[in-house]
């Protein structure tokens, strides 16, 4: 069952000369208790869309259907409703907590604020959600400046779940946390999700790290879905020379691949390329992907590509 | 820094500096306001300036025990000078009224309206900004151009006109000043709103579903506070450096005893009998001195750029 829905999600910043085209024209589907990876690089647009899609950020059109109502035209006063099903894990642990309130009140408030229990029953869910997270009971009258960075984000977890949403938007949940600490959280989301029947949208810019949580991929390029597909599939057959170069660049010692990496930097998402908006950067452009936008085709069941030479 | 980004992904946002877990020992770190309070009362200089401030409040406080009567009260010679006579230590002025009785009564006078035009002040000023702030738009547009208007009227003119118009009392001088004031705190407040507003822990409380007065008053204002603090104990002084200059200028509660109408009565006796005019101004030069060391002290304990390891 589909439980989010967007279709033709657009946001552009509007500035001097052209606008900036950050989402540009993006469809997706998370299922019930699917977990949908997003990969691209810095400024491709990804948080744009996470936070789009929550209606956090500014939107310039796109339907928004969730569990098949209509969250994207829903009026201000009824969007409560969602929010306490609809949640976000954010990727800065120190930004995204209030260095006023104690952890104990960043848990509560969400209960307050919801009409969620009695008093008891909101403390006994408080301590509930710190044991899930791992961290101490004593925590709860501590404040997030006490913390560190892995136990803040954990905090940061404790505060998404606690209205126990059904889909929780991680925007790069883990890339401002050390390597041994981007494991355990990763393995706590994970936990988390099968314990609580989550459905997840996983950004990230690091496709190592989707690997690990998604079962299904989109790799975003320029404000675009270039490919997506199984996660399985996608790894093992990339379409797009995007997703390949991705691929490639992830140090693998088994596969022992030599990384080439892409040449030039991301273009201007206020100037966007004719055609195919990758092939400045593509190694295999071809006059057609100079000229045409390739749209999004399938190449073999629930896995597409926008690329003219896909399945060559 | 975990390396496991790949260099396709080298534009990838770079960690940020205070991703170091180090950062946060679980050390019993004390909260945010008991820690500021700590280094203020470790700076010398706010303590001379809370010592000082305290020495004034006492001074209004013991008023009407020392002398319960009018301090408008003719009780003596006229200009009997400082020291000669035991029941007037300060001497009286050229109506023959106690000088220490006017001193004391008048602290009063200028503790009051400093404090409570700085309330008036600081509740205006607060309220617009945060609304302006957090509103944006239209609203926003509107609310700045009040402010500069008021910012570009001289600020004292505007203070004697509206004595003026609504009559000298002490209610009348707290309205006033607060509204000649409010907009500096207007300005502060909607800036720091602004720039919290896009924070991640305030789009988490959207996200959550927080309501608008809750996000306002419960996520941001607390983080903006700090410099209002700060201002706030300037503003005090200010308050009452105006409260003294309309009374000067004769423009202050007729009523009541003010240290600015003290000065005002014995300018013209300046040179036979100076100490009419030097001891209120005095009393006005440390009171104001004190309130502004107290506002650089906050500013250290508060500002968190200059906040030392402690």
């Amino acid at each position: 069952m589909t439980l989010l829905s967007v279709t033709d999600l657009h946001v552009h910043y509007p500035s001097q000369g052209a606008s900036l085209r950050a989402v540009d024209g993006v469809s997706l589907d998370v299922a019930a208790g699917e977990t949908v990876g997003l990969v691209g690089e810095s400024g491709c647009g990804k948080s744009s869309l996470g936070r789009a899609v929550l209606r956090l950020g500014d939107r310039t059109s796109g339907r928004i259907l969730f569990a098949g109502e209509d969250f994207g035209a829903a009026p201000e006063g009824r969007l409560r409703a969602f929010r306490r099903r609809l949640q976000m894990i954010f990727q800065d642990p120190y930004g995204s907590l209030n260095p006023r309130h104690s952890v104990g009140d960043i848990l509560l408030a969400p209960l307050t604020v919801h009409g969620i229990g009695k008093r008891e029953e909101r403390r006994r869910r408080v301590h509930d959600m710190l044991d899930r997270v791992g961290l101490p009971r004593d925590a709860a009258h501590r404040f997030p400046h006490e913390f560190s960075g892995g136990q803040r984000q954990r905090i940061g977890i404790a505060r998404a779940l606690i209205l126990e949403p059904e889909l929780v938007v991680c925007d790069e949940p883990v890339s401002a946390l050390d390597l041994s600490i981007q494991a355990q959280i990763i393995n706590l989301l994970a936990a988390m999700k099968r314990e609580m029947n989550l459905s997840l949208l996983f950004i990230s810019h690091d496709l190592s790290v989707v690997r690990y949580v998604a079962d299904r991929v989109l790799v975003m390029y320029l404000g675009r879905v270039v490919e997506s597909g199984p996660h399985d599939r996608l790894w093992d057959h990339p379409q797009h020379p995007y997703t390949r170069a991705l691929i490639d660049a992830v140090p693998d010692p088994a596969r022992r691949r030599h990384a080439s990496p892409l040449p030039g930097d991301l273009p201007s998402a206020r100037n966007i390329p004719a055609g195919c908006r990758f092939h400045a950067r593509c190694p295999i452009a071809t006059d057609l992907c100079r000229s045409v936008d390739p749209p999004l085709r399938s190449v073999a069941p629930g896995h597409q590509t926008a690329c003219h030479h896909a399945g060559h | 820094m975990p390396k496991t980004s790949s260099p396709a992904l080298a534009a990838a946002p770079p960690l940020p500096a205070t991703a170091n877990p180090a950062a946060g020992t679980p050390a019993a770190a004390p909260r945010y306001g008991r820690r500021a309070l700590r280094a203020f009362l470790r700076n010398p200089t706010a303590i001379a300036g809370l010592v000082l401030l305290a020495l004034v409040m006492l001074g209004a406080s013991l008023a009407p025990l020392f002398y319960p009567d009018d301090p408008l009260g003719m009780v003596g010679r006229p200009l009997l000078w400082p020291g000669r006579q035991w029941s007037h230590p300060l001497g009286t002025d050229s109506l023959g009224r106690d000088v220490a009785a006017g001193l004391m009564h008048g602290a009063r006078i200028s503790l009051l309206v400093g404090f409570a035009a700085t309330c008036v002040g600081l509740s205006l000023g607060i309220l617009v900004g945060a609304v302006a702030g957090y509103r944006g738009g239209w609203l926003d547009d509107a609310l700045v151009r009040l402010i500069e208007i008021f910012q570009a009227v001289p600020s004292f003119i505007l203070l004697v006109v509206l004595v003026a118009i609504a009559q000298p009392s002490v209610a009348t001088i707290v309205g006033a000043i607060g509204i000649v004031t409010w907009p500096t705190i207007a300005r502060l407040v909607r800036a720091e709103v602004r720039a919290l507003r896009s924070k991640d822990f305030v789009v988490a409380a959207r996200g959550m579903g927080y309501g608008h007065g809750r996000i306002i008053l419960r996520e941001i204002l607390p983080n903006a506070m700090p410099p209002v603090i700060v201002t706030s104990s300037v503003m005090v002084a200010s308050a009452i450096l105006m409260e003294a200059a309309l009374s000067f200028m004769g423009l202050g509660d007729p009523n009541t005893v003010s240290w600015g109408s003290m000065i005002g009565a014995g300018r013209e006796l300046l040179r036979t009998a100076w100490y009419l005019t030097a001891l209120p101004g005095l009393l006005i030069v440390v009171t104001v001195l004190a309130l502004n060391l107290i506002g650089d002290g906050l500013n250290d304990a508060l500002n968190p750029r200059l906040e030392k390891d402690s």
